[in-house]
């Protein structure tokens, strides 16, 4: 048989639509990446491995509308700033204790939150305490709505790990929301 | 009233959403953000590079087989296979060394030879039906590189290796083709290990790939890629059935 085969310029339409969604979140992208890295160099490689990240998986953001894909992209940026952080020693994603047990028991606080005293923007300040790793493995899991498996592949920790720090983070926020002790149970309840 | 559970997870999914939304409201428009930042050079070629490797695909050769549908005659078919070295030179191939063009020409030639024997053969249109071309591998890949997809097109085979970061090699392989290799800005050199010798194309500038061209029992391996030569090299030799 004959064939005749090139590399030559081929499909281009799939991956001229993530050209063109970067074309117009590039400069917003750009300016939160600077924010949290303090570097318009490190900021530009963050945008670079995000859209690189991407493009590996094309088929899952090619078709999104272009506000979820700014949204989705810019989880994935912030994600990529912590890595490039880790990778300069300046952020710690597995800390020994975080490598131990989940919280013995998640459930068994005695203090139990009273619903009238935990408002929206109340919990939104909350959110604020948290460190940037835990708040960037929320947005994972509420914005990007990845699976603890995802979220384990994407940042190249444990599942288990995963799983402890969104624990925590519930935990630090129960902790700093007003609460109404829970009488100790009577004995021989 | 205690707040339940399930009523304390969707407050956090709601106040997680809406703290990343006050967040990126805050953004200040593009107008004022191309005030603030300029994207260096380097940013844009690599973000341009990032984009023109994935639109780089094997193009099914279509045109071929439409011409050789309108011809059943032999000497139309050897004419077509001349056609095709010469789209092949004038694709890609602007020799700019003396080395270049004797060594390519060298290659060329036997392709070319391989291309006038192919072509003086009968075949169909269909015929690239039901082939099942032999799967080869890298035993080798460099860390954190994993195969990503592979596309098929008759007999030519080609495979994506990438690592999270998206860089990437393509593999690209067949017993029956010729290719082009861009001699824009390259240093040339070949290396012969195992009986193989290895043509080895080293982009000079950072659009640019590195390639390594090889034949190897009667397949024609092509490895493209921003990674350097000599992983390439490592890559190319590991290369098994």
């Amino acid at each position: 048989m004959f064939v005749f085969h090139t590399l030559a310029l081929g499909d281009k339409a799939e991956d001229d639509i993530i050209a063109e969604r970067y074309e117009e979140v590039r400069l917003k992208c750009l300016h939160l990446a600077s924010r949290i890295l303090g570097d318009q160099a490190l900021a530009e490689d963050a945008l670079h491995d995000a859209f690189a990240a991407v493009i590996v998986h094309r088929e899952k953001y090619q078709s999104l509308p272009p506000e979820e894909f700014f949204r989705v992209i810019a989880v994935i940026v912030k994600g990529k700033c912590i890595d490039i952080l880790r990778k300069n020693g300046r952020a710690e994603l597995i800390s020994t204790d975080e490598m131990d047990e989940l919280p013995a028991d998640k459930s068994a606080n005695t203090e139990a939150l009273a619903l009238g005293e935990l408002s929206l923007g109340r919990m939104t300040e909350y959110l604020e305490a948290l460190d940037d790793i835990s708040r960037q493995i929320l947005l994972m899991k509420y914005v990007q709505k990845l699976s603890y498996t995802e979220i384990a592949e994407t940042l190249g920790i444990k599942e288990k790990t995963v799983e402890v720090r969104i624990a925590r983070a519930k935990q630090k926020i129960r902790e700093q929301a007003p609460t109404k002790k829970t009488p100790p149970a009577a004995k021989g309840e | 009233m205690e707040i339940t559970d399930e009523a304390f997870e969707e407050l956090l999914r709601k106040a997680v959403i809406e703290s990343f939304e006050q967040e990126l409201a805050q953004i200040p428009p593009d107008e004022e953000l191309r005030k603030t930042y300029t994207f260096s050079d380097r940013h844009n070629a690599r973000m341009e590079r990032l984009f023109r490797r994935k639109r780089m695909r094997i193009k099914p050769p279509q045109v071929f087989y439409s011409a050789r549908a309108k011809t059943a005659a032999g000497y139309l078919r050897a004419a077509a296979a001349v056609v095709a070295v010469v789209v092949a030179l004038s694709f890609g191939l602007l020799l700019t060394s003396q080395p270049v063009r004797a060594a390519v020409a060298t290659t060329i030639a036997q392709w070319f030879d391989r291309f006038t024997r192919f072509s003086s053969e009968d075949i169909g249109e269909d015929s690239n039906e039901n082939i099942s071309p032999d799967i080869w591998r890298p035993e080798f890949l460099p860390a954190g590189f994993a195969e990503q997809e592979t596309m098929v097109v008759g007999d030519i085979t080609q495979t994506v290796y990438a690592n999270a970061a998206g860089d990437g090699f393509t593999l690209t392989y067949s017993a029956d083709s010729a290719t082009a290799v861009n001699n824009d800005d390259i240093q040339y050199d070949t290396v012969t290990v195992g009986g193989v010798e290895y043509h080895i194309f080293m982009s000079t500038d950072e659009l640019s790939d590195n390639a390594i061209v090889w034949l190897r029992d009667g397949v024609m391996f092509e490895l493209h890629s921003q990674i350097s030569a000599d992983t390439l090299m490592a890559v190319a030799q590991s290369i098994k059935k």
